[in-house]
């Protein structure tokens, strides 16, 4: 493998690496906000977000994709497939996001909002102070799990033109420059070696999070 | 949206979603079938193939679909193994989701009471007509839902079956843009055909399944 | 009675069978013997190891060291086995063992007959209509008669006892081990189940093996009272003499206490 082959296939392991990095940073916040809009007191906030979470979790990210990246500038919005990419990205696993801090916000014992209630708490401090901080263990690991999937549909990015990793492989392998077999199965070895630092995040955070929680004598 | 020439090539629109619901109905076969292996093994613990099972499983879980996909496309061939390219897509289609059904699975055969094993031990049953008679009617209802939603996430993610030539309805789509140019209308009719099928169904799986949590709650 | 062709074997004969959780020894080289037709009553603290002892003899726990004969053939299982899997010879002797579990076990996804009839015909391979003609008189002889079609979840723990009882019957078993069966039970509910052991007991001549709490019941049906604690028999005889007046201190340590409750 020649130097200039190797380049490349690296450029496309940052590309990648910032994709996934940027679709979780549009997620994150979109999630948060979607999520507490599903537990909204106002119906119409509530279905609004529901309509966002059904019709995002109705196509998959692909078919997304394609769609802004190819109906959008004939709408008349020009946007680069790599913003396009991680927008997408971003947006598609927020709809995911926010249904598992819904479920962990609803896990939250009920004795826990009266009593916040009783103390005559707000309903921002409530949330803020007494249920979110309680969610947030019980949706780590399912967020982890999402943040993996973008890591994933991220290869799909590959099939707009972004020059990610798959692109990169796959350019050099379907023209013969590499051998498809040492290709494909460093394209494979290398994303699971990109997963293991979510995984590993996922469970420094999630071990973090517990540190209060643990019974006296639990250690 | 141009509705007349929607019309015109429709029928061709339809083709497609033929073809990715008949990958995606082989795709599941494959899952089931081999989820349900992956399933027995892990859970009776088989010596050597236990922990094999395991560690494919987790790399198959944490690498891209599309990844899997080009490499059973284009490196199986390489060692005489040659299938049709839609015979390759059913497969990695069922082989990546196998991994999620047997996890699914062996969580319905872990929450089957150890006293229905030993009751059938005890009596002398097999462990195939445990399997089949004892165990599998008590674990696969639970599990439901689950694979369903597994079934509609298959249906969508099959779109990236495009990758490898195949004339889904991505694929097909894609076709008629690149001589049509007409890009709004049939993306957006294409988004709404995959929407009409996932979404109902979806929307049938959660209905269902707290119908399921009512029962047992009132049980 | 022609439903119960139990069968009098050669019984059970444990010898020195030692069983161990990690560190801990919950049977301690235990011998107990018990001949064909005989009814044998277990009793002891919680912890004593009675239940195991009855999970070994069923070949749901492996052993350590030490023999388990069933009608003369050896079954144990032991610990360093390569497999778990019994051969075909251990099959076949274990076909005339019986169980009835403390919590029933009945397979809810089948009605109360075929509950009754997917063992003799799936591992006997008996006709299908003869196993359900035998499994009604199964279910009149446990006054179930009438409940052949309804589902587990729809009887009450005592109905579902008793339909267990009649389960085990159904493989014309030679050996039962009754585990506790009435612990998971209500109060009111226990007497109807006690009752149609006594009524097996009265009809056939199959070896039982009962480990129990209830001793007005241990009395009545035993031949014989066995006591554990720790791991091994410390005291046995007839049930008159171990119940009324034994002889070990610690026999008499734990019929006190259950007086005083």
């Amino acid at each position: 493998m020649n130097e200039v082959v190797l380049r490349s296939i690296l450029d496309g392991v940052v590309v990648t690496a910032e994709v996934v990095t940027l679709a979780i940073l549009v997620a994150a916040p979109l999630a948060l906000t979607v999520a507490l809009a599903r537990v909204s007191r106002f119906k119409l906030v509530r279905g609004a977000a529901l309509v966002y979470v059904e019709f995002l979790r109705g196509t998959s990210a692909l078919v997304q994709l394609f769609w802004v990246y190819f109906v959008l500038p004939e709408l008349g919005f020009a946007i680069s497939a790599f913003v396009a990419g991680f927008v997408v990205l971003g947006v598609n696993a927020s709809a995911y996001a926010a249904e598992v801090i819904r479920g962990a916000i609803l896990a939250v014992p009920r004795p826990q909002l009266e009593a916040a209630g009783v103390l005559g708490l707000s309903t921002t401090t409530t949330m803020s102070r007494v249920v979110l901080p309680q969610a947030w263990p019980v949706m780590l690991p399912a967020l982890g799990n999402v943040a993996i999937d973008v890591l994933k549909a991220s290869a799909l990015v590959s099939l707009i033109t972004v020059s990610d990793f798959t692109r990169e492989v796959t350019r050099w392998a379907t023209t013969g420059v590499i051998d498809v077999t040492l290709a494909f199965s460093l394209l494979l070895v290398g994303y699971l070696l990109l997963s293991v630092p979510i995984t590993w995040g996922g469970h420094l955070l999630e071990k973090r999070s517990r540190r209060h929680l643990s019974t006296f004598g639990e250690g | 949206m141009d509705l007349d020439y929607l019309q015109s090539v429709f029928p061709e629109l339809l083709g497609g979603l033929r073809v990715t619901v008949v990958a995606t109905l082989l795709g599941a076969a494959i899952a089931l079938v081999l989820g349900l292996l992956i399933a027995c093994v892990q859970v009776f613990r088989v010596p050597v193939v236990h922990q094999v099972v395991t560690v494919l499983v987790l790399a198959i879980r944490n690498t891209p679909l599309l990844a899997q996909l080009f490499f059973m496309y284009y490196v199986l061939p390489r060692y005489g193994i040659r299938f049709d390219a839609f015979t390759i897509g059913a497969l990695a289609l069922g082989l990546h989701f196998s991994c999620y059904a047997a996890q699914a699975l062996k969580g319905g055969f872990l929450a089957v009471p150890k006293g229905q094993w030993e009751a059938c031990q005890v009596l002398g049953l097999g462990n195939l007509t445990t399997l089949r008679s004892v165990v599998l009617p008590q674990a696969l209802p639970p599990v439901i839902p689950t694979l369903t939603n597994l079934l509609i996430s298959m249906f969508k993610d099959s779109a990236v079956l495009y990758a490898i030539t195949i004339m889904e309805l991505l694929g097909t789509t894609r076709n008629l843009a690149s001589t049509s140019f007409q890009y709004t209308t049939l993306f957006t009719a294409m988004g709404l055909m995959y929407l009409v099928i996932a979404l109902p169904a979806s929307i049938g799986v959660r209905r269902y399944e707290r119908r399921l949590n009512d029962r047992t709650v009132r049980a | 009675m022609t439903e119960l062709s139990g069968k009098a074997g050669s019984g059970i004969a444990m010898a020195g069978v030692t069983k161990q959780y990690g560190d801990h020894r919950v049977l301690d080289a235990i011998d107990l013997d018990v001949r064909g037709g005989e009814r044998v009553a277990l009793i002891g603290p919680s912890g004593s190891g009675k239940t195991t002892v009855l999970r070994c003899i069923a070949r749901l726990e492996a052993i350590e060291s030490g023999s388990i004969r069933i009608e003369g053939h050896e079954i144990a299982r032991m610990a360093d086995a390569r497999s778990g899997k019994a051969s075909a010879e251990v099959a076949a002797a274990m076909r005339g063992v019986g169980m009835v579990f403390q919590q029933y076990n009945l397979f809810p996804n089948m009605t109360v007959l075929d509950n009754l009839t997917i063992a003799p015909v799936k591992v006997l391979g008996v006709d299908k209509a003869e196993a359900r003609e035998r499994a009604a008189g199964l279910l009149d002889l446990v006054g179930l008669g009438a409940k052949a079609d309804a589902y587990p979840a729809r009887l009450s723990g005592g109905q579902q006892q008793r339909v267990a009882i009649a389960r085990s019957l159904a493989m014309q078993p030679s050996v039962l081990l009754f585990d506790e069966v009435t612990s998971a039970l209500d109060p009111e509910l226990v007497g109807e189940v006690l009752e149609v052991i006594r009524g097996v007991a009265a009809q056939s001549d199959v070896t039982m093996l009962i480990v129990t709490h209830e001793m007005q019941f241990a009395r009545d049906i035993g031949d014989r009272v066995v006591f554990m604690e720790g791991g091994s028999v410390v005291e046995q005889g007839p049930p008159e003499k171990v119940l009324a007046d034994p002889e070990n201190e610690r026999t008499q340590r734990f019929l006190r206490r259950l007086l005083n409750h």
